[in-house]
């Protein structure tokens, strides 16, 4: 069992070494993000209700340059909300839910899902994230990665590898994925199981983890 | 301004070459090519899966990286080499080796 501060403590180092911020619950810019994505899947008519954003959906932002963050600004009704938001620091941003505070297990599965997607906007910068929200090929390829770095932390902390596998393909089902997208997505859910099965990772996740804890006193 | 809204409601809408062309000017997708719908290999250590989604005007797909990138941006890969599976054909990394003793 991984002490849920001690997972906070990590999980702060790891993402700040990345170059990026992790916004806590309660956090009053968390609500205003949870706002604004409930707003989308209103306006889109998925189905999905603020309440469940509000508790279950963690999201990663991009920071923004100036620049960015100015035109944003000139967006009715939510612009300036999201200018400010997005100018935190220039840093990309990670929101957690309420529900990946639950226990440490969870925290850092979260967290190193949504390293994935730090990483993907370090390198893809706003057109990666255009590009993410519009192509749904995009965002299978761009999920499905990080659903393999958070099921190899589930599997290390002791959760069987096909409810792993199968929960992230579940998951997979809430981004608006079109047919090929999703087979796509599942192909590679396999390839991250069959990776982790072979070596009880998912490209060096979970050996990052585990020496980070170690320096905690915590075996993983 | 009225370029980007163009560009904006084409992507909305759905039109097929104006997605094609944001993901040829996003870097962290890889250029179409010449693979069979859901086929996996192995590319410079990294499993990699066929996307069954064709690109638009041409035979071509892309591949998609099955192991996640770091915090740092850089893409993950199998410490001790990938492989592809001959019965299932699934690409996945391999155990480490440490030359034994």
């Amino acid at each position: 069992m991984i002490p849920l501060d001690v997972a906070l403590r990590v999980a702060r180092k790891r993402v700040a070494a990345a170059g990026a911020e992790l916004i806590l619950p309660d956090d009053l810019r968390r609500v205003a993000v949870v706002g604004l994505v409930a707003a989308g899947h209103s306006l889109q008519g998925t189905g999905i209700t603020s309440d469940h954003v509000a508790q279950l959906v963690t999201i990663t932002l991009p920071g923004l340059p100036g620049v960015a963050s100015d035109a944003l600004r000139l967006i009715p009704v939510v612009g300036p909300a999201l200018a400010s938001l997005g100018r935190a620091n220039g840093r990309s941003a990670i929101y957690l839910s309420p529900v990946a505070l639950s226990s440490g297990e969870d925290l850092l599965a979260t967290v190193e899902h949504e390293l994935g997607h730090v990483g993907m906007i370090a390198v893809g910068g706003l057109v990666y994230c255009g590009v993410y929200l519009l192509v749904p090929e995009a965002r299978a390829g761009g999920e499905a990665p990080c659903y393999g770095a958070s099921m190899a932390v589930d599997v290390a902390c002791g959760m069987p590898l096909a409810v792993a596998a199968s929960r992230a393909k579940r998951s997979l089902g809430g981004y608006g994925l079109d047919a090929d997208a999703t087979a796509l997505a599942h192909a590679i859910i396999d390839s991250a199981a069959a990776s982790i099965a072979a070596t009880g990772d998912c490209g060096g996740v979970v050996a990052e983890l585990r020496a980070d804890l170690l320096l905690e006193g915590v075996a993983l | 301004m009225k370029l980007s809204a163009l560009l904006i409601a084409a992507l909305a809408a759905g039109c097929p070459l104006v997605r094609e062309g944001a993901l040829r000017a996003s870097v962290v997708v890889s250029d179409p090519t010449d693979c069979v719908p859901l086929a996996q290999r192995c590319v410079a250590g990294v499993p990699v899966v066929c996307s069954p989604t064709l690109v638009p005007g041409s035979t071509h797909h892309r591949e998609w990286p099955s192991l996640p990138r770091s915090g740092d941006g850089s893409q993950r890969g199998c410490a001790g080499g990938c492989v592809v599976d001959a019965d299932s054909g699934v690409a996945h990394c391999a155990p480490a080796t440490d030359g034994g003793l």
